[in-house]
C-alpha cells in the first residue's frame, strides 16, 4: 500500500457522518416502514404491537377514502404533466426564443414576475388562496365571493358547477378541482426555469437556418425545441411524479386537512391523517409503502418508455 | 396556402396564445400577492366592516381605506409569534451551515481521495434523493423519539439536514470531480494537510456552489412544515409555517394580522428572489440532469 492509498483510506473516516445520517434517516425508514406495516400499532405504542400479517394491505384496498386519495393524486399528476408542463414549456420557449431576442430587459423582468411564486413559502401560497376562496371567520365572505357578487357572476357559477354556494373550496364535488388548479399553477415557475435554461442552451444557428427555410414558431417548437430538450422533459416528468406523491403542505393547508369530508385528501395527507391523527401507525406505514412502490414503479415505467422511443 | 402565409399564420397564432397564457399566469401570480400586501396594511375594522366602517361591509379585496402598520405590530404581540420567527431562523441557518460543511468535505473526499469502494458509496449517498419524505416521516418521528430529541432544535435540524444531504453531496461532488488534480498535488507537496486543502483551497474555490446550496436549502428549510409538525409539538418550539396554519383556527386572530404574518414569513424570500433565479436554474438543472 502506497502512502497515498493509506492517507486516502484514513480520510474515509470523515465520510462516516454523512453515511450514518443518510442510512439512518433515509434508508432505514424503508425497512422499518415495511416491518411496521405488518402490525397493528396504536398510539405509537411499539411495545404493544400485534402481528397481523398482510391484513393492513387488504384493508387498504377496501378503504374508500384511500381510493379517493389515490384518485386525487392521479388527477394532480395528470394536471401537472398535461397542463402545467406544456404551459411552462410554451412560456420557456416564448421567453427564450422570442421575447429575449427583441427585448432582453423585458424578458428578465417577465421571467421574475412569472417564476417568483416558487420562491415564496408554500404555507403562504396555500393560506393566501384559501383565504381568497373561503374568507376568514368574522367577515363572512372572501374576495372570490365578493368579486362574483360585484360582477354578478354568482348565479352563473352556481349553475355552472351545480353547487349550493360560490364557496367552491368548501363544496364537496368542486373542492378538488380548485385544489388541482392551484397546485398546477404553483409549480409552473419551477418548470419554466428548468425549460428556459435548457432551451437557451440550444444553438441559435439551428433556429436561424430553420427560420430561413420558412419554419414558423409552432414548427420550430415541435420539431426543434421539443426533440432537443427531450432529456430535460423526461427528467422533469420523473421529478413531477415523485413530487406529486409527496405533496403534503399545499393540500393540507389549502383544504384544512383534506376537507370537506376527506374529498381532497391525497396519499401523503391521508398517510399523515391515519398515522399521526388517528394514531394508527401500522396502517399509516401501509399507505407510506404504497406511496413508495407506486412512485418508484411509475418513474421506472416512464424511464423505460423513454428508452424504447430513443 | 404557401409557405410564407403559413409562417405568418403560425406567427400570429403563436403570439396570441403565448401572450394570453403569459397574461393569465401573471394575473394568478399577482392575485395572492396583491391580496396579502393590501390586506396586511388594513385596520381590523376596515377588513371586517366594523366600528368606523360598520354597515359598509367588510373590505376584503379593495385597497385599504386607511393604511396602517398596526397588524405588523400586533403580530409580534401574538403569543409565540416572535419565538416562532426565532425558531425558524435558528433551524434554517443551522441546516444551511451543517449541509455546506458536511456536504462539501464529504464530497471532496469522495471526488478526489478515492479508495476502492468509493463509487458504491457515492451511489448509495446520492441515491437517497429518491426516497420521499412522506415515506420516511413516520420512522423519523420514532428515531427522534428514541433519541429523546422531540421538541428540540437538534431533532428538527438533523432530520432536515439528512433530507437535503444527498442533493448537497451530489452538487458538490460533481463540482469537485472537475478540480485539476495538479492543484491538490502541489498543495500536498508543500506539506498542506487535507483540512488545509479543504479550507484554504477547495472551499474558497467553490463559492458559486456554496451560494447555490445555501439559497436552495434556506428556501426549503425556512418553509418546512411536515418535519416541524411531527417533531416540534410543544407550542414554544413551533415554527412559522405551523403558527400560520394554526392561526386560522384561533378566533382572536383578526384578518389583517393573518396577512401581516404572511408578509413577515415571506420577507426573507424577497431578498433572495433575484439570486434564486440563477441558482435554481443552474442547481435544479444540474440536479435534474444527473439521471
Amino acid at each position: 500500500m502506497t502512502a497515498r492509498e493509506r492517507r486516502n483510506l484514513t480520510l474515509q473516516i470523515f465520510i462516516v457522518p454523512a453515511i450514518i445520517l443518510i442510512a439512518v434517516y433515509l434508508y432505514y425508514p424503508i425497512a422499518n416502514t415495511i416491518y411496521l406495516s405488518l402490525f397493528e400499532i396504536k398510539n405509537f405504542n411499539l411495545d404493544q404491537r400485534v402481528f397481523i400479517g398482510l391484513t393492513n394491505y387488504t384493508k387498504l384496498f377496501k378503504d374508500p377514502t384511500f381510493w379517493v386519495a389515490f384518485r386525487n393524486t392521479v388527477l394532480i399528476a395528470c394536471a401537472t404533466i398535461f397542463v402545467q408542463m406544456p404551459i411552462a414549456f410554451l412560456l420557456g420557449d416564448f421567453l427564450s426564443n422570442h421575447v429575449r431576442k427583441k427585448h432582453p430587459h423585458l424578458e428578465a423582468w417577465l421571467l421574475l414576475a412569472l417564476f417568483f411564486p416558487i420562491v415564496l413559502p408554500t404555507p403562504v401560497l396555500a393560506k393566501s388562496w384559501r383565504l381568497f376562496f373561503v374568507g376568514l371567520q368574522g367577515v363572512g365572505y372572501g374576495p372570490f365571493e365578493w368579486l362574483t357578487q360585484k360582477f354578478g357572476l354568482t348565479d352563473l357559477i352556481i349553475n355552472l358547477f351545480t353547487t349550493k354556494s360560490v364557496l367552491l373550496l368548501q363544496e364537496l364535488h368542486t373542492a378538488i378541482w380548485v385544489v388541482i388548479a392551484i397546485q398546477t399553477w404553483a409549480r409552473i415557475g419551477f418548470n419554466l426555469l428548468i425549460y428556459r435554461s435548457a432551451i437557451l442552451s440550444i444553438s441559435s444557428e439551428i433556429y436561424e437556418s430553420a427560420e430561413i427555410d420558412g419554419a414558423g414558431p409552432w414548427t420550430r417548437l415541435f420539431y426543434i425545441t421539443t426533440p432537443l430538450t427531450r432529456n430535460v422533459i423526461n427528467v422533469t416528468v420523473i421529478l413531477a411524479i415523485l413530487g406529486v406523491f409527496q405533496l403534503f403542505d399545499m393540500i393540507w393547508m389549502l383544504t384544512n386537512q383534506g376537507q370537506p369530508l376527506n374529498s381532497t385528501q391525497v396519499l401523503a395527507t391521508y398517510m399523515y391523517t391515519r398515522a399521526f391523527i388517528d394514531l394508527r401507525t401500522g396502517y399509516g406505514s401501509t399507505i407510506a409503502i404504497f406511496i413508495l412502490v407506486t412512485a418508484v414503479t411509475l418513474s421506472l415505467i416512464q424511464r423505460w418508455l423513454f428508452r424504447e422511443s430513443k | 396556402m404557401n409557405i410564407a402565409q403559413m409562417k405568418d399564420l403560425q406567427k400570429t397564432s403563436y403570439t396570441i396564445i403565448a401572450v394570453v397564457i403569459t397574461g393569465i399566469v401573471l394575473i394568478l401570480n399577482f392575485l395572492p400577492v396583491y391580496q396579502t400586501i393590501t390586506n396586511s396594511f388594513k385596520s381590523v375594522d376596515d377588513y371586517n366592516g366594523a366600528g368606523l366602517y360598520a354597515g359598509r361591509g367588510g373590505n376584503v379585496f379593495l385597497p385599504p381605506r386607511k393604511w396602517t402598520l398596526s397588524s405588523f405590530i400586533y403580530f409580534f404581540n401574538v403569543e409565540g409569534a416572535l419565538r416562532a420567527y426565532l425558531n425558524t431562523a435558528i433551524i434554517a441557518v443551522a441546516c444551511v451551515v451543517l449541509l455546506e460543511l458536511v456536504g462539501s468535505f464529504t464530497a471532496l473526499i469522495l471526488a478526489q481521495y478515492k479508495v476502492r469502494f468509493t463509487d458504491r458509496v457515492v451511489q448509495f449517498l446520492i441515491g437517497g434523493q429518491a426516497i420521499p419524505l412522506v415515506m420516511t416521516i413516520l420512522t423519523t418521528f420514532l428515531i427522534t423519539r428514541a433519541l429523546h430529541w422531540l421538541d428540540t432544535y437538534q431533532g428538527a435540524i438533523i432530520a432536515l439536514t439528512a433530507q437535503s444531504l444527498p442533493f448537497t453531496i451530489y452538487i458538490f461532488h460533481s463540482y469537485y470531480l472537475d478540480l485539476p488534480r495538479e492543484l491538490l498535488d502541489a498543495a500536498e507537496v508543500d506539506g498542506a494537510s487535507f483540512w488545509q486543502v479543504f479550507s484554504k483551497i477547495t472551499l474558497p474555490m467553490s463559492g458559486s456552489i456554496v451560494a447555490t446550496i445555501g439559497i436552495l436549502v434556506f428556501i426549503e428549510a425556512w418553509a418546512t412544515y411536515l418535519i416541524g409538525l411531527v417533531i416540534l409539538r410543544k407550542e414554544q418550539m413551533h415554527i412559522l409555517s405551523m403558527v400560520i396554519n394554526n392561526m386560522e383556527q384561533s378566533l382572536q386572530i383578526r384578518g389583517p394580522v393573518f396577512f401581516a404574518s404572511f408578509v413577515l414569513f415571506a420577507l426573507p424570500m424577497f431578498f433572495v428572489a433575484r439570486w434564486a433565479q440563477r441558482y435554481i436554474s443552474s442547481g435544479m438543472l444540474a440536479g435534474a440532469m444527473k439521471e
